[in-house]
């Protein structure tokens, strides 16, 4: 009997040494980052910029990996299913480790429990826009006009964060306005500018063009801390106490990461966004730095699932 | 004469020949994965992305183009030797490139998608240096409404797409409906016929649905009844005489290629509509307005002519919201403004005036990258035929393999894979029945259009459905629709009415 069990003994040995081991010298191999979005995407641009750091500080390969589908669900949901040994990672997102867990009903994956959060990697707020030959000079002028008449707000589609960041104005200003979802950004975007809609909120670099143009006039940030492209435009917490919601990136893995592995591959993301290559992508690109501590980064995704929910429950945005 | 100072500028670039190597070496890979089934020009983009980094931005820019403009002559290629399309937008030009093949023809048939191929893009070129501002503003001036009845009248004017029954035809138009159905309700979130499957949330992929019906069952169909003609006449002669046109057959170019030309521009200039829609439109008007539309689907020149001008055409068109708005008109433009992004250009309305000499060599490389795909794809012609000659036992696996690896690749996803698959049985089945897969592409590219364009309309407008009336375009388009539909009836009337006269 022990001689049958032995070999399952040493087998099951040799593994937990294996694991360790690998701990210790993480990493040996490539590293592969799959991004939940298309290529071109600001979620693929950060990424690949900030994994090509990691890259070079970790001394392996990162290879990158697009897998669109269900607002980033399908992508997120490999990750999460891959072994948790720090050699498969995803770019999370607000949308896939905070929202979608209120919005797609038979989600396949808990952000809270299926998910080892590595490093933020940074945010942006996004714009409250609107057509630059409108009458709306301010976010007063619009709230008037939705009480008045009512009005219409562009999205990137049902559920995102730009959807729910309309509908927080909605519910907070209590005027009548009206969510028309698109298929693009940029096809929501071009609706606002020909006046069809009266507003959506979109991302200030994207937004830059237009409104030096004129064709575009941004009334609002999203964020408190407003935006470092556009610093005229005042933040909507102005108007609406406490309006904050930015859009941000999270590198992350599956659940049951070794902690030791997770805090090294921490440890080089905050590298690589220190480095020169990355803060020049960030800054022509409008996005936001702040570090945050490793042992925040829970904490900060249930509050944003909490954030997020209570406004898609509010506007009644749940999705069967 | 500002516009030929500006000409000049692009061709210092363009002209390089850093930049001249470039456009080659894009429109080279995009012919390849143009003509590979499944693999089409957005993988290769996506691929080569990366690659560009070390470029000048304008040269890596150069070189991307080339290859979304460079896969629509190639794509033509399957479709008309093998009935295997090698891109969604030139699977109507199998309906009569194919049966051209068959008859012996098939270097004719490659010679004028060539011809026709540069004929629409150099139009559509055209366009783009005189009037890119000023069109795209017109586009932009589109809205929901107006897309609406454009793609209604599309779909009305080409549901006489297929050949044969008209009751089969209709029934696979409403196939195709049912399939752009599948995935999640842009306007209330609901999953429609996704089962709970996660990958069709974002409903069916369009390269697989394609290349399923297309290639698959194509393949299937020859396995199953092994169809000799083609390769007991060879493709015909391969020698330049065979390969140009007669002198009736020239005269039989022009008026599909303009019209095409002319249609393919408008709608690649609005964003969201694509080559595909451009295609399929171009092939029904000149259905429409032949003077013998039973010709068509039996090898007729013109069949190859329209939809090859309107495909290209749209393609070059398709730049002018994207560089003059920084608007992406579909989902390869879309990466290539991420590109640009990349390279630090700030796409947008501010794009042509604040970067002229990029502009400039951009577009001066279009014409370029044509000259030398005309120039590419014609020696070739006498390669490509030999390709129908290549034995069953060699041809098809090979195929399936790309088939199945350009499913794989649109999302690195082997479930698009069994999409693709299951499409490919479904194909077949329906081929022995009598239908025609045209017709389901259709639908399933138009429907969803229709559909978001329709209820967008209606949200905005807060439910009166007076708003379709209350836009000229919008009302031309419609009334031009009803007519397409009444014009049988009217006919008919008016011939009993004749009748009835004639017998008192």
């Amino acid at each position: 009997m022990n001689k049958t069990l032995s070999p399952l003994v040493m087998g099951a040995a040799v593994a937990l040494g294996a694991q360790a081991a690998a701990a210790d010298d993480f990493p040996t191999d490539t590293v592969r980052i799959v991004v939940p979005f298309g290529a071109g995407t600001t979620t693929d641009l950060v990424t690949r910029q900030v994994g090509d750091g990691m890259s070079e500080v970790l001394g392996v390969p990162f290879a990158f990996e697009n897998r669109a589908g269900a607002g980033g669900s399908v992508g997120t949901h490999e990750v999460v299913t891959a072994q948790p040994d720090g050699y498969t990672l995803s770019m999370g997102t607000v949308g896939t480790l905070a929202i979608n867990v209120s919005i797609f009903e038979d989600l396949p994956y808990d952000p809270q429990t299926d998910v080892t959060p590595i490093a933020f990697v940074g945010y942006t707020p996004t714009l409250l826009v609107v057509s630059g030959e409108s009458d709306y000079e301010t976010v007063d002028d619009l709230v008037a006009a939705a009480q008045e008449r009512g009005v219409t707000f562009a999205s990137a589609g049902n559920g995102t964060s730009g959807h729910l960041a309309g509908e927080l104005v909605r519910t907070r200003s209590g005027g009548d306005m009206v969510h028309a979802p698109f298929s693009s950004g940029a096809e929501g975007l071009t609706a606002v500018i020909s006046q069809e809609v009266d507003f959506m909120f979109y991302h200030p670099v994207a937004a830059l063009p237009y409104l030096e143009e004129g064709d575009l006039r941004a009334l609002g940030v999203s964020g408190e801390g407003g935006s470092s492209v556009a610093p005229d435009v005042p933040p909507l917490a102005e108007t609406f106490e406490g309006f904050d919601l930015i859009a941000w990136f999270m590198l992350a893995g599956p659940a049951g990461m070794d902690e030791e592995v997770a805090r090294t591959l921490h440890e080089a993301a905050l590298e690589s966004l220190d480095s020169e290559a990355v803060r020049t992508h960030y800054e022509t690109n409008g996005l936001e730095y702040e570090p945050m501590d490793y042992d925040e980064l829970d904490d900060f995704i249930a509050s944003e699932i909490e954030l997020w929910g209570r406004i898609a429950e509010d506007a009644g945005a749940q999705l069967d | 004469m500002e516009l030929f100072a500006n000409l000049a500028l692009g061709m210092q670039t363009a002209f390089s020949l850093e930049a001249l190597l470039f456009c080659f070496a894009g429109v080279f890979v995009g012919t390849f994965v143009g003509a590979l089934p499944g693999i089409g020009p957005l993988v290769a983009i996506s691929v080569t992305l990366p690659l560009t980094f070390g470029l000048d931005s304008t040269i890596a820019l150069i070189m991307l183009a080339g290859i979304f403009y460079g896969a629509q002559y190639g794509g033509s290629v399957t479709s008309i030797l093998l009935n295997l399309p090698g891109t969604a937008s030139t699977a109507v030009t199998a309906l009569d490139g194919y049966p051209m093949t068959r008859d012996g023809r098939a270097g004719l048939a490659l010679f004028t998608n060539a011809a026709a191929s540069f004929a629409g893009s150099s139009f559509a070129i055209i366009l783009v240096m005189a009037f890119a501002p000023a069109i795209g503003r017109i586009a932009m001036d589109f809205n929901s409404t107006e897309y609406f009845s454009v793609m209604v009248l599309g779909l009305v004017a080409a549901s006489t797409l297929s050949n044969g029954s008209t009751i089969k035809s209709f029934a696979m138009i409403t196939f195709g409906l049912i399939l752009g159905l599948v995935g999640m309700d842009l306007n209330s979130g609901a999953q429609r016929y996704t089962f709970g499957i996660l990958q069709l949330t974002d409903g069916l992929s369009l390269i697989a649905v394609a290349m399923g019906m297309f290639g698959v069952a194509e393949i299937i169909n020859k396995i199953a009844a092994p169809d000799s003609t083609a390769t007991q006449r060879g493709a015909g002669g391969i020698g330049l005489r065979a390969m140009l046109p007669r002198r009736d057959e020239l005269r039989r170019f022009w008026g599909p290629t303009g019209r095409g030309a002319a249609l393919g521009s408008m709608v690649g200039a609005l964003p969201g509509a694509g080559p595909s829609i451009a295609s399929f439109m171009a092939y029904a008007v000149e259905k429409r307005v032949s003077r013998d539309p039973g010709k068509f689907g039996k090898g007729a020149i013109e069949g190859v002519a329209a939809p090859e001008s309107a495909n290209n055409a749209s393609v070059q068109a398709a730049f002018i919201p994207t560089l003059s708005l920084g608007i992406p008109g579909d989902v390869v433009m879309a990466v290539l403004l991420g590109a640009m992004m990349m390279h630090g250009v700030v796409p947008g309305p501010a794009f042509i005036s604040n970067e002229p000499a990029m502009f400039w060599a951009l577009v001066v490389s279009f014409w370029i990258g044509n000259v030398m795909l005309l120039v590419l794809n014609i020696p070739l012609i006498g390669l490509f035929v030999k390709l129908v000659s290549i034995p069953g036992r060699f041809l098809y696996p090979t195929v399936m393999f790309f088939i199945c690896m350009g499913s794989y690749s649109i999302n690195n996803s082997t479930f698009d894979v069994y999409v693709t698959l299951v499409f490919g049985v479904l194909g077949y089945i329906l081929l022995r029945f009598g239908f025609q897969p045209a017709p389901v592409l259709l639908g399933f590219i138009l429907g969803p259009l229709i559909e978001e364009n329709l209820r967008r309309s209606l949200v905005i407008a807060r439910g009166d459905p007076m708003v379709f009336l209350d836009r000229p375009v919008s009302v031309a388009l419609l009334s031009l629709s009803l007519l397409l539909i009444l014009a049988p009836i009217l006919r008919h009337l008016v011939v009993r009415w004749r009748g009835a006269r004639h017998a008192g």
